[in-house]
C-alpha cells in the first residue's frame, strides 16, 4: 500500500500546478504542528470539486490513476466518517445491541463499496464530458448518497430479519438471528415474562393507582389517569376492559372528548395521555423506589444465549454450563442454591441487568437450540423432535417413544410445553405474518398493505395506528378482522 | 442531476418543502421515540433532514450529524432536544402540534443549543409533511418572559402559538440563515460534579430550580463533543417514559392474567371467595413471578386453593396428592397410592361414583347406607366392615373420599392450564 507521503507525491506528479495549494497546506500545518501531516483528503479538500473534476477531464491516459486516488483517498475516508456518524443507521445497530466494532467494521466495508460506486458516476461523467460532473464530487452530494445507501441498507436488514427468523433449525453452534433483531421484539406479548420482583412492584402500582383514582375527587383530576387506563387496559375503571387495549381513536369514542375534527379530538387525548404518565411517573418515583431497577433489568437468565450470558452479564465459562445446564429459575437466588453461582456474584449480576422469569418453551414452535439451552434436551433428540413435530401432546410424545415419563416430567419441569391452539381470534388474520396478497384481500388499499409490510412487527395497536394513520374505515378492517399476534413464533 | 434510486420523494418541489419519509425511516424513529412529544419532534426533524439532503449539492449545505445533540438519547428522551447542525449552525426542529403551537423544554430556552431558533414542521402523517415556519430564538425568550407572569408557569414545557405561511420558502430562510453568524452566547463554563449535575437535570430536574436546569444544559451546550455524549449516555434514565409505558403494559397483562386466572378458578373452587383466589394468585405471583404455566407457580397455587376448598379438613397428605396430579397421574391412581387402606379407597370410588349420579358435592361423611351399597356394588363380603376395630374403617373411607374430591378438582384445575388465557 501507499503511504500518504508518495500518494501527495504521485497526486503531484499528475498536477504539478497544485504544488502551491499543497505548500500553503503544508505551511498552515507546520505553524501548527499537533495538527500532523498533510493527508491527500485534506488536499483534495482544499482543492475543491470543480478544479479535481477539471483536472480529471484534462488528463488523458493518467486520468484513471486520479480516479483510483480519488476513490481511495477522498471518497473513502469521506464517506467512512459520514456513515459511521449517520443517525439512522446508528440506531438501526443499537436497537439491535450491535457491538461498537462491529457498528465500525460494518460502516467501513460500506465506504468501500459506496466509495467504488462513487468512482462508477465518477467515470460515467468524465467519460461523457459532462460540464456539471464535478457535483459528484461534493460533499453534499456524497452525504446525499449516504444517505440513500444506508435507508437501501436498512431495507435490506429488514427484509432479511423477517426472512430468516422463521429458520427454527438452528444448530447450537450458529448465530441466532433473533438475538440480532430489534430490542422492541422481545416484548412481543409473548415472549416476556414477568418476573417475581416486577410481578410485586406491580401488585403495589395496581393500589397506587386504585388510591390515585379515588382521591381524584374532580374530573380534571380523574381524566388523565381513566385515559392511561383505557390505552393500556388496565381496568381500573368502569369502562376499561382487562387486556384491551384501545388507540387514542378509541379513547376519544368511548370517553366522548370534544373537539371539532377528528385530529383536534386526538390531540386532546395525547394531551390527556402525557398529563396522566407524568402522574403516575411522579408517583412512581416517590412511591415505589424498586421500579426502575426492575424494569431496566432485561437478560432473563432463563433465556439468555451463551453469548450474552458471558459478555453482557459478565458469566465466566465454567458458570455459564452449570446455568444452563440448571435452568430453568425462578429468582436469581436459586442459582446460588443450585451451586451454578457463588453468593457473592449475585449483587453484580443483578447490576448487570440480570433477572429471572420463567418462560413455557413450546415444543411445537421453538428453535432446536431453545430444546438444548432452555430444556436441556440432548442434541440428537432435539433435532429428532423438530422433525417429528407438532404434537397433540405429551402423551404423544411419550407413544412416539422419544421421551419417557420422568424423561417428560423433567421436560415439564424445565418449562415445556405443548401449547392448545389460542380460540380467541383463531379465524382472524395475523397482520405480523400475512401476506400481502391476503392483506389486500380484506379490503386494505395496496399503500397501506405495503406500509404495513415494511413496518412489521407491531406489538401493539396504538403502534399501528400511530404508523399506519389510517382512515376510519380502514381501521375499522384491521382491527375487526385482523390480530396482532407474538413474533417471531 | 438526482441520484438514482432516492428515497425521497417530493410532492412538490423544494421551495414548497414538503416531504415524504421511507416507512423503515419511521419506524426506527418510532422504536426510538420516548414520549409522543418525542416522536413528531423526532418525524419532523428527519423530514427536515431528507430536505436538506435533497437541495442541490453547489449549494453545499451539509449536515453534521455527529455534532447534533439529539443523537443523544437521553437528552431526547428527557429534555425533548431536536436539533439538526448545518456547516455548524445548530438549529431545533420541532413539530407542529394539532392545537397550532409548538412547544418546548423550559431549560433549552436561552441556551446556546437556540441561539438560532426552532423550524416547525407541520406533520400530515408521521411520513408526509411540510416546512411551515421558523422561529427566531428571542421569540421563545419573549414567550417565556410572559409566562413568568402567568401563575402555571411551573409546567416543564413552554407552548408558543406559530404563525404559519402556506407559501413559506424553505430553501430561502434557510439560506439567510446560514449566511449569518454564529453567535456565541454566555455559558457556564465550569459545573463542580458535571456527571452528578447531568444526572439530576435527567432523572429529578423537580429538584433543581429552573435557572440551575439551563446552567446545567447550557454547559452541556457549549461543550458538546464525543466525551461529552459518552458522559450524558452513561447515566441511567431512571424514570423514563419508554419503562414507564413498558411498566404499565406489563401491569395490563398482569392484571390480565390475575382476573382471567380468578374467574376460571372461582368455577371450580365454590368454597373459596373470589377475594381469596385473587389474593392467591397475586401471592403465586409475587413468588415465582406472572407464568402461571409455569409447575412451581401452578403447585402452589393449586396446593392453597385445595387447602382452602377443603376447609377445616387439611390433611398431610395434600401436598403429596397435588403432586403427583400435577405430574400427570390421574385422582383415582393417586389416591390409591397415598392411600394404604386399598379397599377403603374402592369403596369410597363407589360412593363418590354414586354420590356424582346424584349430583351431590362437598364433603359429607359417609353414611352406613352408602357403605352398604359400595359393598353391593364391589361384590364383597362386609367381613371389613365386621373386622375392622372401632371407626377406623370408616374413617379411612372418608379419608379416602376427601381425597378423591380434591383429587378431582385438581385434575380439573391442571387442565385449566392449557387453556390459553393470553
Amino acid at each position: 500500500m501507499l503511504s500518504s507521503r508518495t500518494e501527495l507525491a504521485e497526486i503531484l506528479g499528475l498536477a504539478p500546478d497544485w504544488k502551491p495549494v499543497l505548500d500553503s497546506l503544508t505551511d498552515g500545518v507546520s505553524k501548527n504542528l499537533d495538527k500532523g501531516a498533510v493527508t491527500p483528503y485534506a488536499f483534495f479538500e482544499k482543492l475543491g470539486a470543480r478544479s479535481i473534476y477539471l483536472k480529471c477531464l484534462s488528463l488523458g491516459k493518467e486520468r484513471e490513476l486520479l480516479v483510483r486516488i480519488l476513490r481511495d483517498s477522498y471518497y473513502q475516508p469521506m464517506l467512512a466518517r459520514m456513515l459511521s456518524s449517520n443517525q439512522s443507521l446508528k440506531r438501526f445497530w443499537a436497537q439491535r445491541k450491535h457491538p461498537a466494532d462491529f457498528q465500525k467494521s460494518q460502516a467501513v466495508s460500506m465506504a468501500v463499496e459506496l466509495a467504488a460506486k462513487m468512482e462508477g458516476v465518477l467515470k460515467r461523467h468524465l467519460d461523457g464530458g459532462s460540464e456539471d460532473g464535478f457535483k459528484v464530487l461534493l460533499p453534499a452530494y456524497v452525504q446525499r448518497s449516504v444517505h440513500n445507501a444506508a435507508v437501501d441498507y436498512i431495507k435490506e436488514e429488514w427484509q432479511w430479519e423477517k426472512e430468516t427468523l422463521q429458520d427454527l433449525n438452528l444448530d447450537p453452534e450458529q448465530e441466532d438471528p433473533r438475538q440480532s433483531t430489534a430490542d422492541d421484539i422481545k416484548y412481543a406479548p409473548e415472549n416476556q415474562a414477568i418476573s417475581r420482583e416486577q410481578v410485586s412492584q406491580l401488585n403495589q402500582l395496581r393500589a397506587e393507582l386504585k388510591e390515585m383514582l379515588d382521591a381524584g375527587t374532580t374530573e380534571a383530576q380523574r381524566e388523565p389517569l381513566v385515559v392511561v387506563d383505557l390505552i393500556f387496559g388496565l381496568a381500573l375503571t368502569e369502562k376499561s376492559k382487562s387486556g384491551q387495549e384501545l388507540t387514542m381513536r378509541e379513547v376519544c369514542e368511548v370517553l366522548s372528548i370534544a373537539g371539532e375534527t377528528q385530529a383536534r379530538k386526538i390531540a386532546r387525548c395525547q394531551v390527556l395521555l402525557d398529563k396522566g404518565l407524568d402522574m403516575i411517573r411522579n408517583r412512581v418515583r416517590s412511591k415505589l423506589p424498586g421500579v426502575a431497577q426492575c424494569w431496566q433489568s432485561d437478560i432473563n437468565i432463563n433465556t439468555a444465549s451463551r453469548r450474552e450470558l458471558s459478555h453482557q452479564l459478565g458469566l465466566t465459562e465454567g458458570e455459564v454450563d452449570r446455568l444452563i445446564a440448571a435452568r430453568q429459575y425462578y429468582s436469581l437466588e436459586e442459582l446460588v442454591e443450585r451451586g451454578a453461582l457463588k453468593a457473592n456474584r449475585l449483587d453484580e449480576l443483578r447490576e448487570n441487568g440480570a433477572v429471572a422469569s420463567f418462560v413455557p418453551v413450546d415444543i411445537n414452535v421453538c428453535t432446536t437450540r431453545d430444546m438444548i439451552d432452555i430444556l436441556g434436551l440432548p442434541k440428537e433428540l432435539a433435532q429428532k423432535i423438530t422433525s417429528l413435530r407438532p404434537f397433540a401432546s405429551f402423551e404423544e410424545m411419550e407413544q412416539r417413544g422419544l421421551l419417557d415419563k420422568s424423561g417428560l416430567g423433567s421436560l415439564i419441569e424445565r418449562g415445556g410445553a405443548v401449547r392448545a391452539v389460542d380460540k380467541a381470534g383463531e379465524g382472524r388474520l395475523d397482520i405480523n405474518s400475512a401476506a400481502g396478497e391476503t392483506l389486500k384481500a380484506l379490503g386494505l388499499k395496496q399503500a397501506d398493505c405495503e406500509k404495513i409490510l415494511r413496518g412489521r412487527p407491531f406489538t401493539t395497536w396504538g403502534e399501528l395506528e400511530e404508523y399506519l394513520t389510517p382512515d376510519a374505515a380502514t381501521w375499522q378492517v384491521v382491527r375487526q378482522k385482523t390480530r396482532l399476534s407474538l413474533f417471531p413464533y | 442531476m438526482k441520484n438514482q434510486d432516492s428515497n425521497i420523494e417530493f410532492a412538490a418541489d423544494l421551495g414548497q418543502a414538503q416531504v415524504r419519509l421511507s416507512p423503515e425511516l419511521v419506524r426506527i424513529a418510532q422504536k426510538r421515540a420516548c414520549g409522543v412529544h418525542m416522536l413528531r419532534d423526532e418525524v419532523a426533524r428527519l423530514m427536515v433532514e431528507s430536505l436538506i439532503l435533497e437541495m442541490d449539492p453547489e449549494l453545499e449545505v451539509l449536515l453534521d450529524e455527529s455534532a447534533s445533540m439529539s443523537q443523544s438519547d437521553n437528552l431526547a428522551a428527557a429534555l425533548g432536544v431536536s436539533d439538526i447542525v448545518i456547516n455548524g449552525h445548530r438549529l431545533d426542529v420541532r413539530a407542529l402540534a394539532e392545537d397550532g403551537t409548538v412547544s418546548i423544554n423550559r431549560a433549552l430556552i436561552g441556551s446556546q443549543y437556540l441561539s438560532l431558533g426552532t423550524i416547525v414542521v407541520s406533520l400530515a402523517s408521521l411520513s408526509e409533511g411540510k416546512v411551515v415556519a421558523f422561529l427566531g430564538a428571542g421569540l421563545w425568550m419573549k414567550a417565556e418572559e410572559t409566562e413568568k407572569a402567568k401563575p402555571n408557569q411551573a409546567e416543564a414545557r413552554l407552548h408558543l402559538s406559530v404563525d404559519c405561511r402556506s407559501d413559506f420558502d424553505f430553501a430561502a430562510t434557510l439560506k439567510n440563515f446560514l449566511a449569518k453568524p454564529v453567535v456565541k452566547l454566555p455559558s457556564t463554563s465550569r459545573l463542580q460534579d458535571v456527571k452528578g449535575d447531568v444526572d439530576l437535570l435527567l432523572n429529578n430536574p423537580e429538584k433543581l430550580i429552573s435557572a440551575r436546569r439551563k446552567q446545567i444544559f447550557s454547559y452541556l451546550c457549549s461543550n458538546w463533543n464525543e466525551d461529552t455524549l459518552s458522559l450524558v449516555e452513561s447515566i441511567k434514565l431512571a424514570h423514563s417514559l419508554s419503562s414507564l409505558d413498558m411498566m404499565l403494559r406489563d401491569a395490563a397483562r398482569w392484571n390480565n392474567i390475575v382476573e382471567k386466572l380468578t374467574d376460571k378458578l372461582a368455577a371450580q373452587f365454590d368454597k373459596v371467595s373470589r377475594a381469596e383466589i385473587r389474593k392467591q394468585v397475586l401471592a403465586c405471583g409475587e413468588a415465582y413471578g406472572a407464568q402461571f404455566r409455569s409447575p412451581a407457580f401452578s403447585k402452589m397455587l393449586l396446593t392453597n386453593l385445595v387447602a382452602g376448598q377443603a376447609a377445616g379438613k387439611k390433611s398431610k397428605l395434600f401436598a403429596a396428592l397435588v403432586e403427583k396430579i400435577m405430574a400427570g397421574a390421574g385422582s383415582l391412581e393417586a389416591v390409591r397410592e397415598l392411600v394404604l387402606n386399598k379397599t377403603a379407597v374402592e369403596l369410597a370410588h363407589q360412593i363418590k361414583c354414586e354420590r356424582n349420579l346424584k349430583k351431590f358435592s362437598g364433603f359429607v361423611a359417609v353414611s352406613a347406607e352408602e357403605i352398604g351399597m359400595a359393598f353391593q356394588k364391589l361384590a364383597l363380603q362386609p367381613a371389613y366392615a365386621t373386622h375392622s376395630s372401632g371407626d377406623s374403617g370408616v374413617e379411612s373411607i372418608n379419608e379416602a373420599l376427601t381425597l378423591l374430591e380434591i383429587g378431582e378438582m385438581a385434575e380439573a384445575l391442571a387442565s385449566i392450564d392449557m387453556v390459553s388465557l393470553g
